[in-house]
């Protein structure tokens, strides 16, 4: 399994594009509000949390379509689906590697982003702690999306549409845990729920690819 | 049934601008789904009247 | 029991022949109860204490919003059962009862809209059930974009049978993160959009009106279905049979 999750990583590492871009992507993006809302100070350390946490599901959103891509190309999804190791380990290598690659980034660089964006110091640590909880979920979540439209050739934007009503809840909880930080009330109720959220993912989330996987395939 | 009394219906206490609309949106939407039904229809007749034509 | 079932409604032939003598049941309940709940929730029911003559949009917005998400409900079971045991009855109830659902749910969110702007004064708000009402518009919304970019038919219905059953799982913890959003940012407000409880005289032609939408998403889901199962077969015997009848 291991060998899996180091070969993905190697083959994503060695496209430097597909995992700078979504990085690139993210920084800009956040950038963006700055320029469309003004430098009022104020204004832009309570919108960070929000304009941080959208910017990050947009990047991971839009790099996830591509997931099972270039398995379905090259014919590797046949073999996937005839291995001998269940689907449901294979799609969490491919998840957790796809993880590590674009969206350990995103959370490495998400402070530099909160001080841009005038949050303190001390929301900065729960904001790596609220992505770090979040983004998994967030993969796991546009992995069946990505499984779903495997085979469709010109998609455009109908992932993110399939997907995004489902962001909503790690979206206002990962969000919430910052708001609360900054009024000076307790994070842990928040943590536990995206914790929880996580876990359920975790469970669930890799069975409902693999069984898209499969319908997708027959295509 | 004069015009005074008309007229207290459409007004509904002042808030007939928004409860007469309300319900006729809901109408219309009722009536709209009926209408995709009966052009469904069509379409099926046109389709089922092709077929009986080939197979004479 | 499910013999029963099976014997009458499984294939789209029983289904076509089990379902042409209730449609004419089905549009006399739904006129009955609409027009009762129409002219009952309009003219007679008592105009409410704080709100007047403006609540009687309740009559059309709360049995949109309840069959909105009803809809949504028996589509994941038809989308569970299409996916599980592969009925094609199931897919086809699933595809139409989609298409129809959104409608109700524009409906709930434009009704909705209106009923805000005279109780609330604005047009918009984002409490918990107009922003949940958003979220299911975009969840349906979602499965009939899915299902349009699928062409072959077996794929298309398993693949958004899979979306359809992933957004019913998500459903309920998406709406209370709503609600607890909502909670989260409203504060003191709060109150002034809790939901004031019922009188009698005014209850009963919501239930009729909530009857009347149900049946009339019967009517329509029934009719639908029957075209669709017609059009799938369109070339087998029994199918020019009822069309030449």
């Amino acid at each position: 399994m291991f060998n899996i999750i180091r070969y993905e990583i190697q083959t994503t590492m060695r496209q430097a594009y597909s995992w700078l871009t979504p990085l690139l992507f993210f920084m800009i993006v956040v950038t963006l509000f700055p320029l469309a809302i003004g430098p009022d100070e104020a204004l832009l350390q309570k919108m960070a949390p929000g304009v941080i946490w959208i910017a990050a599901l947009l990047a991971t959103l839009l790099s996830i379509g591509n997931l099972f891509r270039a398995d379905a190309e090259e014919g590797y999804l046949d073999r996937m689906l005839l291995s001998p190791h269940p689907l449901t380990l294979l799609v969490l290598c491919k998840v957790m590697s796809h993880w590590l690659t674009h969206c350990l980034p995103l959370i490495l660089i998400s402070p530099l982003l909160g001080f841009l964006l005038h949050l303190p110091p001390r929301e900065e640590y729960v904001l790596i702690v609220s992505l770090l909880l979040g983004t998994p979920v967030l993969t796991l979540l546009g992995a069946i999306g990505a499984a779903l439209i495997v085979g469709i050739r010109h998609h455009g934007l109908l992932l993110p549409v399939l997907i995004m009503p489902l962001y909503v809840p790690v979206l206002i909880f990962g969000t919430g845990a910052l708001t609360a930080a900054a009024l000076q009330q307790p994070i842990t109720g928040y943590l536990a729920i995206m914790g929880a959220f996580m876990l359920l993912c975790f469970a669930f989330a890799p069975l409902l690819t693999g069984i898209a996987l499969r319908i997708g395939v027959n295509q | 049934m004069n015009i005074g009394y008309l007229l207290n219906i459409l007004n509904m206490g002042g808030y007939g601008f928004y409860v007469w609309p309300a319900w006729c949106i809901t109408l219309f939407v009722f009536g709209f789904n009926l209408f995709l039904f009966a052009r469904e229809k069509k379409q099926l007749k046109k389709i089922l009247q092709h077929q009986s034509r080939q197979s004479i | 029991m499910w013999n029963w079932l099976k014997q009458n409604f499984l294939s789209p032939k029983s289904f076509y022949a089990s379902t042409t003598p209730l449609l004419p049941w089905m549009t006399i309940a739904f006129v009955l109860c609409f027009g009762y709940g129409m002219i009952d929730g309009l003219f007679i029911a008592p105009a409410d204490y704080q709100q007047g003559d403006g609540f009687r949009i309740i009559y059309v917005h709360v049995p949109s919003a309840f069959a909105a998400m009803a809809i949504y409900l028996m589509m994941a079971v038809a989308a569970f059962i299409t996916l599980v045991w592969r009925v094609k009855i199931a897919a086809i109830c699933m595809s139409v009862s989609a298409r129809i659902g959104a409608w109700f749910t524009f409906l709930a969110l434009v009704t909705g809209s209106i009923w805000g702007k005279p109780m609330w004064g604005t047009w918009w708000i984002w409490d918990a059930r107009l922003t949940s009402m958003l979220i299911l518009f975009f969840l349906y919304v979602g499965f009939i974009a899915l299902q349009s970019v699928i062409s072959d038919q077996q794929n298309r219905e398993r693949a958004s049978a899979v979306i359809a059953i992933v957004g019913v799982i998500n459903l309920p913890i998406i709406h209370y993160s709503v609600i607890w959003w909502n909670t989260l940012h409203q504060g003191p407000t709060l109150s002034q959009f809790a939901k004031p409880s019922i009188a009698p005289a005014m209850l009963h032609p919501l239930l009729a009106m909530i009857a009347a939408f149900m049946l009339f998403y019967g009517l329509i889901l029934l009719l639908r279905m029957r075209n669709q199962i017609l059009l799938r077969d369109a070339k087998s015997q029994w199918v020019q049979e009822v069309f030449a009848k």
